[in-house]
């Protein structure tokens, strides 16, 4: 039996721009859930014999000292435990950089920065013998649609690591700023276990004994990457591959959609799904769609509601155009009726932005000439 | 239009009930002093038809009670309706009588946040008034104390504008400027919070910027990389190609030179044949010589060979007997003969020798070593020859034979010494001459030695001459297969030759090659040199990262799409409002003129003949005299009736088919008597049309109509 630590797209390093004053505790957050994992690799009792950085373990292929050495500390404590690391760069740590930290030398660290695949690093490990296969992306030579990519046929485990992105199907999902992966193919390469990175959230293919694996983030990067995080533990035995998801994040991304077409009293309605899902450690992202009969105060509950979470969002899709009393003004004889009525107008025949441009116009208007609250 | 009933109950102020009647015609007073419900009451009228949102619903539950209750309102159009409403939940019932029959037209939540059902309450709302918004009654039709303005056109535009709070050029004028804040930095405004539109196309141009650096010099890196390894290989390839082709050279050359060796040697073997052929001649001559003095040799031996046969025979038989004898003379002469004999060898010796050297020297002047050797040997080969038969020694036989002999002896050993003392000469003088010297010495020496043989002749054993014969003949074959190899030799050296051209050629390809080859090699090391350079300036060069500058350029591209959004957007709200203004003034203008000029004569008892409103609704006053003059001319009184007079106006336009109740919430506080009568006259006329409701603090007022609620009162009842 031999298990593997799969880590992927850890981003250390990465600035969390988005957050603002947030951003600082965020990429603590990201230190320490790699700290975690590592901590959970050299826990005696887990047998971790290996673990796999399957690209993009840095946000940047020339990150801080400070991110560097923290990468250097938890090599040297896999050393300690005698527990082997293999990685490939991904496409935002790239080798292809004349000044990619992967030029430096790492101790205990088998780095397969080679673009293309070449003969397996073979480790003797629990002994079985373990055939790692891995390549660096690189630009100009990772886009080509991923082919000739088969085991050596001798004897012991398989082991891929790939940072790409895998199509569904014979879909071959072509992109500049990884290799492009295709399910079918993979299955094929006879390998016993592929570990993926590129792709932030857990994704598993079994298929033809070949185990495909996106591990994910161990905290989410940006909205998208939401809900639990895992730690994945791949056995390898004769018997096949076998993974264990283990919860690590520590903060939880939440994206929601409430539509308040329906609804009463929309502030409400907000203000208590706000309420339920009030927590220190989630970045929610609420969107507000559906017609506005009623507008919804998104500054006072952002004032009121945003200590109650580590990060709150609140995006106003509510479409004033298709509400009701909207309909209702435009028949006004006013200036503002005109003003209505004309936004209003050949609304159907409009593409997304025009009908963008039309609702930001009639509530700029009408916040000047009245109408809504 | 006039409001028939009103009840609140468990509203604002009130706890319980209270209710008012209007009247059919006149105005309606409602007297109250401050704080005693005058403004529940207006805003219970405006509540009950348009509902009430809920953060003010809280207001309404009146102190001390456990909730707000009910209000309900009675109107009548050209049918009459009723609206009743629960506070709390805003439910609303509105039933109309059709002919005698009450219809409840609607039942359900109807509120200014409501949901999507309580549109179609505001629908009807719509239809009934003209608008659905409570605002715009408000401003239309509520009069509250001291509202007389000034700024009549602002007042207008406002009320133009739809809800009475938005003056449509103050909108646009604001619109602007916001738009105006998102494009770019005006002097005039605060630095804004938000990032402009103009910044973040610059920071958009900059990261895009460093992107198009991070991949130029990622490729030119790569490329440089790529090539250098190319060189590298390149170079690889070109040096080992080089070194064979080197040692290819060098093999040709050794080749060549060895070659270059034998044409030397080539041109001495040139030399070497002509002395060969040279030698031949000579050789040839001493061997006519030789092969005369053979066959003289021969004819001497044949001649001889009978008696000598003889004689032998003879002598053996005489030896026999005189052996002993013989043995004696032996004895005695011993030590003679042995010196003799010593001193003949010596000589034989020199002689060889010399001649030898002679051949050398002849050789030497051929300038072949070879040749040298082989007349040495040549001569050397005669002279031994020659000394072999000359140092034959003779048959001792009898007394009388022997001391003949021994003067033959004697005269042989001076004929030697005379022989020795000639050849030192020769060796001494080396000149060319004495070798002809030598071989006519040589040809005296035959002659002598002829005479010498014929002496010998009868003593000679034949066998030792024939063996003497051969040996000479085997001297000239191995000279002749010398020869014979040497001109073997030749025929390779030329044959050599043709392969030294091709050599040559090959040698001359050769170094093209090694000369392109080089050529190249330099140049791949020159690219490879400038890659070094733009490696080493790529070095440490911190290019952005391409993954992060793409991520931050589509966000700072979003953000700049949602202000370019919110820009354009502004300038549509502007460019709409303009328009929807100018469309108002076109289908209205003239009509709202008219309207409020008829209603401002009627006002001021035709002192006034005329308002003109301008493109601004700026009004002009025509006086009764035909003087134009603007607003701010007008006594404070004429103003609040041209204000009248505009609202009213309005109101008409707006709700065409209902004439609007007018309210008035004490306007003519502070008024003097000239006033009040103007504003007396002024409600007058309004009640013909339109329903009239006066709150008022003053019980003075209501002499002007029917007190319908006097609060006061109310409240002492309670």
């Amino acid at each position: 039996m031999v298990r593997l630590l799969h880590l992927a797209d850890l981003h250390l390093g990465a600035k969390f721009k988005w957050l603002g004053e947030k951003s600082a505790t965020r990429k603590e957050d990201l230190s320490e859930a790699f700290k975690r994992a590592i901590d959970f690799a050299v826990d005696e009792k887990n047998k971790i014999d290996a673990v796999l950085f399957a690209g993009d373990t840095f946000d940047s292929h020339k990150p801080s000292n400070e991110t560097t050495e923290l990468f250097r500390a938890q090599l040297d404590r896999l050393k300690k435990g005698k527990i082997h690391s293999i990685l490939i760069p991904g496409n935002h740590d790239a080798y292809e950089y004349s000044d990619s930290l992967w030029r430096e030398e790492f101790d205990w660290l088998h780095l397969l920065g080679e673009p293309e695949v070449g003969a397996p690093l073979t480790l003797l490990i629990n002994s079985e013998e373990c055939h790692f296969y891995g390549f660096a992306f690189d630009s100009r030579k990772s886009n080509e649609p991923f082919d000739e990519f088969k085991t050596t046929g001798s004897e012991g485990f398989h082991i891929a690591l790939i940072h790409g992105s895998l199509g569904v199907g014979d879909h071959i999902e072509m992109h500049s700023r990884s290799v492009p992966l295709n399910r079918k193919r993979l299955v094929k390469t006879g390998m016993n276990y592929i570990a993926l990175g590129h792709y932030h959230n857990f994704d598993e293919i079994n298929e033809g004994g070949v185990t495909v694996v996106y591990p994910g983030t161990l905290e989410g990067m940006g909205f998208g990457e939401d809900g639990e995080r895992w730690l994945v533990v791949a056995e390898l035995s004769q018997k096949g591959v076998k993974i264990r998801k283990e919860k690590i994040n520590k903060r939880t991304l939440l994206s929601e959609t409430i539509d308040l077409s329906d609804s009463s009293d929309a502030t409400s309605t907000v203000r208590d799904r706000l309420k339920e899902l009030s927590d220190d450690n989630t970045l929610l992202k609420l969107e507000l769609t559906g017609s506005a009969e009623s507008t919804v105060d998104v500054d006072s509950l952002l004032k009121a509601y945003e200590e109650q979470f580590f990060l709150l969002k609140i995006v106003d899709n509510l479409s004033l155009l298709d509400s009701k009393r909207i309909e209702i003004l435009r028949s006004e004889v006013s200036v503002r009726g005109n003003f209505v009525d004309s936004l209003l107008n050949g609304l159907e025949k409009l593409d997304d932005r025009e009908r963008s441009l039309r609702e930001l116009a009639l509530r700029k208007g009408l916040a000047h000439l009245g109408g809504i609250d | 239009m006039r409001l028939k009933r009103l009840l609140l109950e468990r509203y604002g102020l009130f706890r319980g009930k209270v209710e008012l009647h209007f009247s059919d015609s006149g105005i309606d007073i409602i007297v109250g002093d401050n704080e005693s419900g005058k403004s529940t009451i207006m805003d219970g009228i405006l509540s009950t038809i348009f509902g009430t949102k809920r953060e003010e619903r809280v207001n309404l539950i009146p102190w001390n009670a456990p909730s707000s209750g009910e209000s309900l309102i009675e109107l009548k159009t050209d049918k009459s309706m009723k609206i009743q409403r629960v506070i709390e939940t805003q439910h609303t019932t509105l039933t109309m009588n059709q002919d005698t029959e009450p219809l409840v037209v609607f039942s359900d939540k109807a509120s200014p946040q409501g949901k999507k059902e309580a549109a179609h309450y505001f629908d009807m709302l719509n239809e009934i008034f003209g608008f659905s918004d409570r605002t715009v009654l408000e401003s239309l039709t509520f009069l509250k104390q001291n509202e007389a303005e000034t700024k009549l056109d602002q007042k207008i535009r406002e009320l133009i504008s739809g809800s009475g709070k938005g003056d449509y050029k103050k909108a646009i004028d604001s619109l602007k400027k916001e738009a105006l804040l998102i494009t770019r930095d005006v002097y005039w405004s605060n630095p804004s919070k938000d990032r402009l539109l103009e910044n973040l196309g610059n920071e958009l141009i900059e990261l895009k910027d460093s992107l198009e650096v991070a991949l130029n010099v990622r490729d030119e890196g790569g490329d440089v990389e790529g090539e250098l390894k190319e060189a590298d290989a390149g170079l690889g390839k070109l040096e080992k190609k080089l070194k064979t082709e080197e040692v290819k050279l060098e093999t040709i050359k050794k080749f060549r030179e060895s070659i270059e060796k034998y044409g030397r040697s080539k041109k001495d073997h040139d030399k070497l044949l002509g002395g060969i052929k040279e030698t031949e001649k000579l050789i040839k001559g001493m061997d006519e010589l030789e092969e005369k003095l053979n066959d003289e040799f021969v004819l001497l031996i044949k001649e001889a060979g009978v008696s000598l046969r003889d004689e032998l025979n003879e002598l053996k038989g005489i030896e026999q007997k005189k052996k002993e004898l013989a043995n004696e003379i032996e004895g005695l002469k011993m030590h003679e003969v042995e010196s003799v004999e010593l001193l003949s060898g010596g000589v034989k010796a020199a002689i060889v020798l010399s001649v030898a050297v002679i051949g050398i020297i002849a050789g030497k002047m051929w300038n072949s070593t070879q040749m040298s050797a082989l007349l040495a040997f040549v001569f050397g080969s005669i002279a031994a020859a020659l000394l072999m038969m000359l140092g034959r020694k003779k048959p001792v036989s009898t007394d009388t034979r022997l001391s003949v002999r021994e003067s033959d002896l004697t005269g042989l050993i001076e004929k030697e010494e005379e022989l020795i003392e000639k050849y030192y000469n020769i060796l001494l003088d080396r000149s060319i001459n004495d070798i002809h010297k030598v071989l006519d010495s040589v040809k005296e020496w035959k002659t002598e030695l002829k005479l010498m043989q014929e002496i010998r002749s009868g003593k000679k054993s034949l066998e030792e001459l024939e063996k003497e014969s051969n040996s000479l003949l085997q001297t000239i074959l191995l000279t002749e297969t010398t020869l014979e190899n040497l001109e073997k030799e030749y025929s390779e050296l030329l044959k050599t030759e043709r392969k030294m051209g091709a050599a040559e050629a090959l040698e001359a390809e050769q170094t093209e090659v090694i000369t392109e080859l080089s050529t190249e090699h330099k140049s791949l090391e020159e690219v490879k040199h400038e890659n070094e350079k733009k490696i080493a300036k790529h070095e440490g060069r911190g290019v952005g990262n391409i993954d992060l500058l793409t991520h931050e350029i589509t966000e700072k591209e979003e953000e700049s799409e949602s202000k370019q959004l919110e820009s354009d957007a502004l300038q549509l709200a502007v460019r709409t409002l303009e328009e929807s203004a100018e469309k108002f003034q076109e289908s209205h203008h003239n009509r709202l003129s008219e309207q409020i000029s008829g209603w401002f004569e009627r006002f001021t008892g035709g002192r006034y003949s005329g308002v003109t409103l301008d493109d601004d609704w700026k009004p002009e006053i025509r006086t009764k005299e035909g003087k134009r003059i603007g607003p701010q001319h007008l006594s404070v009184g004429a103003r609040d009736q041209l204000y009248f007079a505009m609202r009213l106006s309005l109101a008409e336009l707006m709700s065409e088919d209902v004439n609007l109740p007018i309210v008035l919430d004490d306007p003519f506080v502070n008024y003097d008597d000239k006033r009040l009568k103007i504003s007396m006259e002024l409600l007058d006329e309004i009640s013909k049309e339109h329903q009239v409701l006066l709150f008022t603090h003053s019980p003075e007022y209501a002499k002007w109509g029917n007190v319908v609620l006097d609060l006061n009162d109310y409240w002492k009842k309670q």
